[in-house]
């Protein structure tokens, strides 16, 4: 099973949200730790890097880098910001 | 630390200019287009032209560890975006109600400035490349941090 870490960069961010989109968060960093493929999470790689994103709700999505340690693989919560969708599939 | 980037720099829209660069659209607007598209596409290619060129400029300073003002600029980004929404918002709706594709240019220059700004936070995040912090297995370990947080 996947460990997450925090981050300086995650914590600065993630002080400047209103108290419903950091439970949000929370609740999507949770789901993340009992299963990183579950499809409402939407694990995404970014293009031609090595971060990856998850969704938090429609409009926010949290940034990640995938590391390892001895005790196994972790993700580092780098970021988390508004992404809005634009365009309907 | 690099150099500090201003975003008036590359949006010229807010000096009251229009870029040019990014796709032609061509001058005709699309049958059933209301006219107001013709000034809100040049504001969306000068947004879209924007973007690129921030993000160039922002990669060519890497180097030197990146702008120095990154949490400036990803703000003044977000500011962009949220002020592009409210500018387009009135158009994107009457596209979507009439599922017309005249909209297109729009929805390309938010998702260029929502692309950027993650860009961005990419690079501030590659900054933080040492530091252990705090590692957690479950959710509950994870809510006693946040608890202690506040």
């Amino acid at each position: 099973m996947p460990r997450v870490r925090w981050s300086r960069t995650f914590e600065k961010s993630f002080r400047k949200l209103p108290t419903a989109i950091q439970d949000a968060a929370f609740r999507a960093v949770s789901k993340l730790l009992e299963d990183a493929a579950r499809p409402s999470l939407n694990l995404e790689k970014l293009h031609a890097s090595e971060y990856w994103s998850i969704r938090v709700n429609a409009g926010y999505r949290i940034l990640l880098r995938p590391e390892s340690d001895p005790e196994g693989d972790v993700f580092r919560l780098m970021d988390i910001g508004p992404h809005d969708i634009y365009r309907r599939v | 630390m690099g150099n500090v980037l201003s975003l008036r720099d590359f949006f010229p829209v807010q000096r009251g200019e229009v870029a040019e660069a990014v796709p032609d659209y061509g001058d005709e607007l699309e049958e059933g287009a209301p006219m107001e598209l013709d000034t809100y596409r040049g504001v969306a290619k000068a947004f879209e032209s924007g973007s690129a060129r921030l993000l160039a400029a922002a990669t060519a300073e890497v180097p030197t560890g990146g702008p120095a003002n990154l949490d400036e600029l990803i703000d003044g980004l977000d500011q962009l975006e949220r002020t592009a929404q409210a500018l387009f918002s009135p158009l994107l709706r009457q596209a979507e109600a009439e599922r017309a594709a005249w909209s297109e240019p729009l929805i390309r220059a938010l998702e260029a400035l929502r692309d950027c700004r993650w860009q961005l936070m990419v690079l501030r995040a590659d900054r933080e490349r040492d530091g252990e912090g705090a590692t957690f297995a479950d959710a509950e370990q994870l809510r006693r941090f946040l608890d202690g947080l506040s």
